[in-house]
């Protein structure tokens, strides 16, 4: 049973409690004890709403308890530091379902309340405390820590759930990861949109055998973004829009943490960054890439003097221009289409052949294959998306290709590209934006990919037998030595007479 | 004075190793001495002490079963099982010719009436498990034949029916000129239901031909699953009787028995089952069996369309004989008039356009007549008033028994049997 404690009492049976300078019964530790983690974090967020978690992370604990019973408990414990802090944490804790006590060790008595304005005292400690024994006026119960609960973990384990943003209330500083693939035409995009920002490539090692590559990811810091880009970026696969919520640490646009992130910058260093993701997933940039602006990484491809077509007023010139105008590749914002082949350079080559090994049979059948200048050209009129190597390339006209992203410019019509390559015959054009001229590849050269990679086997012979087919051998009747009187002797034909 | 417990186990391990093992895989089934039903009650518990043997006798049974409906497990030994097997081993070993004579006939009549004993006490099968571990057991009835020989030397003739000839008339071939002529006689032959041929190393036995076919007949009725993919068989005639019915009854042995039949080829199978059909509508049978027939001939006819792609292909029916037009008809009757049959087969749009394909061809082929007799046949299925009979039902084929059928050959006109659920 509890004791109320008097106004000037100075002595007291609870080990480690003293009264403070108002004369309440205070440890130097706060305990508040909740039935399950989920009361814990609604503690923590009320908490957060209100003030910062940081004063509390100095001394906190979370500890997963068991009772007597074995049931699990979540306690956790703080610097009292004093009863100003103690009372403001109670109060939060008592909302989220969680019960107060005060204590040093390992007894914690209850914190006051109204009954009791000064606290509480035991009138007899528990002969076998254990690990943590706490004080209520309705219990007195031991408790065995079964493991700790590192808060930070804690906050990187919990899922953000999803929150209703309006477009017009997108935020102007903004975090965008974006694929590595997309990175260039992304850098390209902001810098004709005038976005301040700047990138970087963030980049974590191969979580798994399967994965022969580092994951690389685009890093932008992007500034005064209008809203209409904040969504347009939001709504892109592959890049993915967070909003700072401190120095180190961003959470994925219309989420919300369970914890208020602000409030625990401590658990952040300004030196890393913390990005969380919808789907719980935490990417951790530890230490920050170089940040470079966006202008400085966009190449210049503004070519201004006489073959700019902006600077040829009249027909007469314009037609004076177009004797000389050459098919160029510039590129291109609109989605992939046809992707049906790829070039796989010298240094990749190796690879292609694992990966041959891995190919469905599909796949396999339908990919034809030209080596030719060192590279090897794989075309599947179906698509080439069961290679992921290589350079890809759309087909802009029969049997012109183009890489993936860039298109030839002046936009020509199909038709019309395919009569100005009549010299490439049967041929596919293959157009490089590293050289001058696109190459071409004679159709002779093209050879199903089965039938020019795979060498020949010769079959080492075995000697076999023919497997016997029982299931087709007919049941034949042979009968046994004849007798004359055939019932002699033959079982079964007289019934078991019972012993009664 | 009861047999002793040594001399069963000992008569038990020959007949599994030498019987019921030949008669699963193929290959010599050594007969030896009659066995009676009183030895049952010994072999249905009993084990081969040669753990090879029940391993192999196992498997055997355990694929047979699962050609039909795919099992893991079966009742191993099950005793319904092991008394048709008693039984099919008693009705050949009175095959044997040397058993005409005198006085050895006089143990014939004894051992078919072991025979009839043993069937009776088997019955119907009460469970899935037991009707597939009967048809694993005994599902090769019709495909027993024996090796006849005909050894002939210089100066004499020997006749050799179902066993060999001891070496000594083999011995000197050359010098003696003998001459060995094997003659195959089929089931149908050694079991009473044609007869052999003149030049048949035996000539034909007119008792035995009158006894056996109907307890062979009594066999089939007992195993139903055996009964229903043999139904294209010359004789007994197939008929749905309160055993087949009420193994159709279960959806595992139905699915599992009308694919069966279209690997086997349905076109064989097409007069025979509607025959049967025809048969069960004049009796009449009851409506819940004449409802577990209409299904499973529609399971029939969708899967042909379904598994086999066969919507548009003519069935290779010889000649477009009122059985072979009943069967035909089914499919388009219930199109017609449904009586929820088509909704227990839920099928994919594409799968329903070829069945509607599939069932105005068989409704051409069929002929109005016998589609408005079928559509009154889905009614009385579903509780309407009995079809009235467009056509005298089909003579069954000719049985080369002269007796009348035994009284436990199938009966149409009775009710069906608890319809065949798995046991627990």
């Amino acid at each position: 049973m509890l004791e109320q404690v008097s106004l000037g009492q100075s002595r007291f049976r609870t080990p480690g409690i003293a009264p403070d300078a108002r004369g309440v019964a205070l440890g130097q530790k706060g305990a508040v004890l909740f039935p399950s983690l989920d009361r814990l974090v609604a503690f923590f967020r009320a908490y957060g709403e209100d003030g910062s978690l940081d004063e509390l992370l100095a001394g906190l604990a979370v500890y997963q308890v068991l009772t007597p019973l074995r049931t699990r408990e979540t306690v956790v414990t703080f610097a009292a530091e004093s009863s100003y802090r103690m009372d403001r944490a109670s109060a939060l804790a008592r909302l989220a379902g969680g019960l107060v006590f005060t204590g040093t060790s390992r007894h914690f008595v209850k914190y006051r309340d109204a009954a009791s304005p000064l606290g509480y005292d035991v009138d007899r400690v528990l002969s076998d405390p254990g690990e943590l024994a706490l004080y209520h006026d309705s219990f007195s119960q031991r408790y065995d820590i079964e493991s700790e609960i590192a808060f930070r973990n804690l906050v990187l384990r919990l899922t953000p759930s999803r929150v209703a943003t309006p477009a017009e209330r997108a935020p102007s500083h903004v975090l965008v990861t974006a694929e590595q693939g997309l990175g260039p035409s992304l850098l390209a995009y902001l810098f004709r949109s005038r976005v301040e920002g700047q990138a970087a490539i963030a980049e974590w090692p191969a979580q798994s055998a399967f994965e022969d590559a580092p994951r690389r990811l685009y890093l932008l810091r992007l500034r005064d973004v209008p809203p209409r880009i904040v969504h347009l970026l939001a709504s892109t696969p592959g890049t993915t829009v967070f909003v700072p919520v401190g120095d180190g640490v961003g959470i994925e646009r219309s989420y919300r943490h369970p914890i208020p992130l602000e409030s625990c910058a401590s658990l952040f260093p300004a030196t890393t960054l913390h990005l969380f993701r919808g789907d719980g997933r935490v990417d951790i940039v530890d230490p920050l890439p170089a940040f470079a602006p966006i202008r400085a990484l966009v190449r210049a491809g503004l070519a201004l003097g006489p073959e700019d077509p902006t600077r040829l007023g009249t027909p007469e010139s314009l037609a004076e221009g177009a004797v000389g105008l050459t098919l160029r590749l510039a590129p291109s914002p609109a989605p992939w289409r046809r992707v049906v082949a790829t070039v796989v350079g010298p240094d990749e080559r190796a690879r292609l052949l694992r990966l041959l090994y891995a190919l469905p049979p599909r796949t396999l059948g339908a990919l034809r294959v030209a080596v030719a200048d060192g590279s090897v050209y794989l075309v599947d009129p179906h698509g080439i998306e069961g290679v992921p190597i290589g350079t890809f390339y759309v087909e802009c006209a029969r049997r012109v290709y183009a890489p993936a992203g860039l298109t030839i410019v002046p936009a020509v019509a199909p038709e019309v590209l395919n009569d100005l390559l009549a010299s490439a015959g049967d041929g596919h054009v293959f157009f490089d934006p590293a050289a001058p001229a696109p190459r071409l590849v004679p159709e002779s050269a093209f050879a199903p990919l089965t039938r020019s990679l795979v060498r020949a086997l010769d079959p080492l012979p075995v000697a076999g037998d023919p497997l016997e087919s029982p299931a087709h051998e007919l049941p034949i009747v042979e009968y046994g030595p004849s007798a004359t009187f055939p019932l002699w002797g033959a079982l079964g034909g007289k019934p078991e007479k019972s012993p009664g | 004075m009861a047999d002793s417990p040594q001399k069963l186990q000992l008569a038990f391990e020959q007949f599994a190793r030498d019987f019921a093992l030949p008669v699963a895989q193929g290959g010599t089934l050594h007969l030896g001495a009659p066995i009676g039903p009183a030895a049952l009650d010994h072999f249905m518990h009993a084990r081969p002490s040669d753990t090879l043997v029940e391993q192999r006798l196992y498997e055997a049974w355990l694929k047979r079963a699962a050609d039909v409906v795919p099992v893991r497990s079966l009742p191993f030994p099950e005793p319904d099982a092991i008394a048709l097997l008693l039984a099919l081993y008693d009705m050949l070993v009175v095959t044997d010719p040397r058993l005409c004579g005198w006085p050895t006939r006089a143990a014939r009549p004894k051992i078919l009436a072991w025979v009839d004993s043993l069937v009776a006490r088997a019955g119907p099968p009460p469970t899935r498990e037991s009707a597939l571990a009967r048809h694993a057991a005994v599902g090769r009835v019709l495909e027993v034949a024996r090796d006849d020989l005909l050894v002939r030397t210089w100066a004499y003739t020997h006749r050799f029916a179902g066993r060999r000839p001891p070496p000594r008339l083999l011995a000197w071939k050359g010098l003696r000129r003998v001459h060995e002529d094997v003659s195959r006689v089929p089931a149908d032959q050694l079991l009473g239901f044609s007869f052999p041929q003149e030049d048949a190393v035996e000539p034909a036995d007119a008792w035995l031909a009158a006894q056996l076919p109907p307890r062979v007949a009594a066999l089939l009725a007992a195993t139903p699953i055996t009964d229903v993919l043999t139904c294209a068989r010359k004789t007994p005639a197939f008929t749905f009787g309160p055993a087949s019915t009420a193994a159709l009854a279960d959806p595992a042995i139905r699915t599992g028995v009308a694919q069966t039949l279209l690997v086997a080829g349905l076109d064989r199978a097409v007069v025979p089952l509607g025959n049967a059909l025809l048969a069960m509508a004049n009796a009449p049978a009851p409506p819940a069996a004449v409802g577990v027939v209409m299904r499973f001939l529609y399971e029939l006819h969708v899967l042909a369309v379904v598994d086999r792609g066969e919507s548009d292909k003519e069935p290779p029916v010889e000649r477009m004989s009122p059985p072979a037009a009943a069967m035909l008809a089914v499919l388009p009757a219930i199109a017609v008039a449904g009586g929820g049959f088509a909704d227990e087969i839920p099928l994919e749009r594409a799968d329903e356009a070829e069945l509607r394909v599939r069932s105005a061809l068989l409704a051409r082929m069929a002929g109005d007549e016998m589609i408005r007799w079928a559509t009154a046949l889905v009614g009385y299925a579903a509780g309407g008033p009995a079809p009235s009979s467009p056509l005298a039902p089909a003579p069954a084929p000719p049985s080369a028994s002269p007796e009348a059928p035994p009284t436990t050959a199938p009966d149409t006109t009775s009710a069906p049997a608890t319809p065949a659920t798995p046991s627990t």
